[in-house]
């Protein structure tokens, strides 16, 4: 009887965080813990449909807790919060580039960043981000490629203010 | 450069590798393992997962008292159910003078005893039963049985509940005072409650086509199974190669003892082992230093045996870091046969979600009714 508490509380060291992280990327920090325990609640009713490589399946959970039990004002609340944060990074300790970069992904709409997210940050396949956010990978592909395309157009300008700035610094 | 590459470069750091703070990971873990029991596979998915004893030992709230002999899951008496077993792990009752060791030693023997036998399913029939409280105050326990039929290449299982029943005289009486409600809210550490049913439920039917049925730290398959060490060093040796010092329910990392009693009473219980490797799992039991063990201790279903049993935390109420207490996972085992009779969590020091209750509280348990080979499975 304990074995499926054994492994689900394998799963949840090996993900906690890492389904926090999407959900605070999508909302904010203020739901993120709420709708953190409320993933894990549902994984464990679920624990026997839970895949081996378990993260995808989680974010997939985590995807329809925010959208069933967050209201749009909060979430979109606590995303401005914390793409603010994003941008607003002490310059000494965030690389400029790694700003521009945080600063043309704020600028992205919600479906493109989550794309990003999920392949960079979470280190998906297209074939495990593609299940979380409920199309084919063909699909997948299609707009990954589309949401990158628009990141580096957002990337342009920032380059070259970032050149600006670097060049500043070596003059100062 | 990749563009992916930038992205990827720049994460935040609070979006990093971070660890979760204690607190909330007992908090979230309680409250998760608090929803009842995992639902049967709704379908079939690639990776496969042993259908656990009886699911898990869920609802983390329960406390409780099934009473010796309460076969009906409804008797016994608040306080009334400690049995020996539990007085002697708190020190209140005389322990019995035959060591963990003889006591297994003796179960290693019969175990070996026991004639391999053979049959196309490997079929096991458990019943759970887990204590909550009712929003209106009363004690009840919920019951619900898994059947399992594993062959070389799947599983077929069936699992039932069988209905929510006060858990004792008293508790009966302000049940009947309440109007004998069908439908009974209980309480779910954290922020939900949930509704409880006196009937029986439907039974649901699964079938998962694959090999890796059984968990072991890791999916095992049959043939796994019949390839594990008859040697109790051995043996030791093959689960800890699995073993990351994950904890199960406490917000400390699991120790080694404690990992190898969950993992080897799951193999004790569930799995289709011969009887050598049965008698090594119980030697190796025996050898773990804080293994205790304790005579005449009486199952859910009111047969008797010999217990083996390591204490735990109890887990933290959602939200508190209140004072922690002990919990005591003991195995029920019947020496004439070398068999698991049962699988029992007990209350030992209140604490944490258990904090209202005495001391001997049985607040979950999963009993074996069934565990043997067979030609045809009945789902």
């Amino acid at each position: 009887m304990t074995q499926d508490r054994d492994r689900f509380t394998t799963m949840y060291d090996q993900c906690r965080q890492r389904v926090w992280a999407y959900v605070v990327s999508r909302a904010g920090r203020q739901v993120a813990d709420e709708v953190v325990s409320e993933t894990f609640a549902v994984a464990w009713r679920r624990l026997h449909d839970v895949p081996e490589n378990a993260l995808p399946y989680l974010l997939g959970i985590a995807r329809n807790v925010l959208r069933e039990n967050i209201r749009e004002e909060a979430r979109r609340e606590g995303l401005t919060q914390e793409l603010r944060e994003w941008v607003s990074g002490d310059v000494a300790e965030v690389v400029a580039e790694r700003l521009g970069v945080l600063k043309a992904m704020a600028r992205l709409t919600q479906d493109e960043r989550e794309l990003l997210i999920l392949v960079a940050w979470q280190g998906l396949s297209p074939r495990d981000a593609a299940r979380v956010v409920g199309c084919s990978v063909p699909t997948f592909r299609v707009r990954l490629h589309r949401a990158r395309k628009r990141l580096q157009r957002e990337l342009e300008p920032a380059a070259a203010a970032m050149s600006r700035f670097d060049l500043s610094r070596e003059l100062s | 450069m990749n563009p992916i590459d930038d992205v990827r470069a720049a994460r935040p750091a609070h979006l990093g590798d971070t660890e979760v703070d204690q607190r909330t990971r007992q908090a979230e873990l309680a409250y998760a393992m608090s929803q009842g029991t995992p639902e049967p596979r709704r379908r079939s998915l690639r990776p496969v997962w042993g259908l656990s004893l009886a699911g898990a030992a869920a609802a983390v709230t329960a406390v409780a008292v099934f009473g010796a002999g309460a076969g009906g899951g409804a008797g016994g008496g608040t306080g009334g159910g400690t049995t020996p077993a539990v007085r002697s792990a708190t020190g209140t009752a005389a322990p019995m003078a035959l060591s963990a060791q003889q006591v297994l030693l003796t179960a290693a023997t019969k175990a070996e005893g026991r004639p391999s036998s053979s049959g196309t399913y490997w079929h096991t029939e458990s019943v759970q039963r887990t204590l909550t409280r009712a929003v209106a105050g009363y004690l009840v326990v919920e019951e619900g049985r898994i059947q399992s039929w594993v062959s070389a290449t799947g599983q077929w299982s069936r699992s039932q509940p069988l209905g929510a029943q006060p858990a004792t005289d008293a508790d009966r009486a302000r049940w009947e005072a309440a109007g004998s409600p069908a439908q009974i809210e209980v309480e779910v550490p954290g922020k939900r409650t949930r509704t409880l049913t006196t009937e029986p439920g439907k039974p649901h039917s699964g079938h998962h086509a694959g090999k890796e049925i059984f968990w072991l730290g890791r999916n095992v398959t049959m043939a796994d199974l019949k390839r594990l060490p008859e040697d109790e060093t051995a043996l030791k040796r093959w689960l800890l190669r699995h073993y990351q010092g994950h904890g199960t329910e406490s917000g400390a990392p699991m120790g080694r003892d404690a990992w190898l009693f969950q993992t080897t009473a799951g193999l004790i219980t569930d799995m289709p082992v011969s009887a050598k490797v049965r008698a090594a799992a119980f030697r190796m039991l025996a050898g773990l230093p804080t293994v205790t063990a304790s005579a005449g201790v009486t199952d859910a279903r009111g047969r008797s045996g010999t217990a083996v049993a390591i204490e735990t935390e109890s887990l933290a109420p959602n939200g508190h870091a209140a004072g922690k207490g002990t919990l005591q996972d003991r195995l029920i085992i019947d020496e004439q046969t070398g068999q698991a009779l049962a699988r029992e969590s007990v209350v030992v020091e209140p604490g944490g979600l258990q904090k209202d209750f005495e001391p001997g509280t049985v607040w979950n348990s999963v009993t074996l009714v069934k565990a043997a080979w067979t030609d045809s499975r009945e789902n």
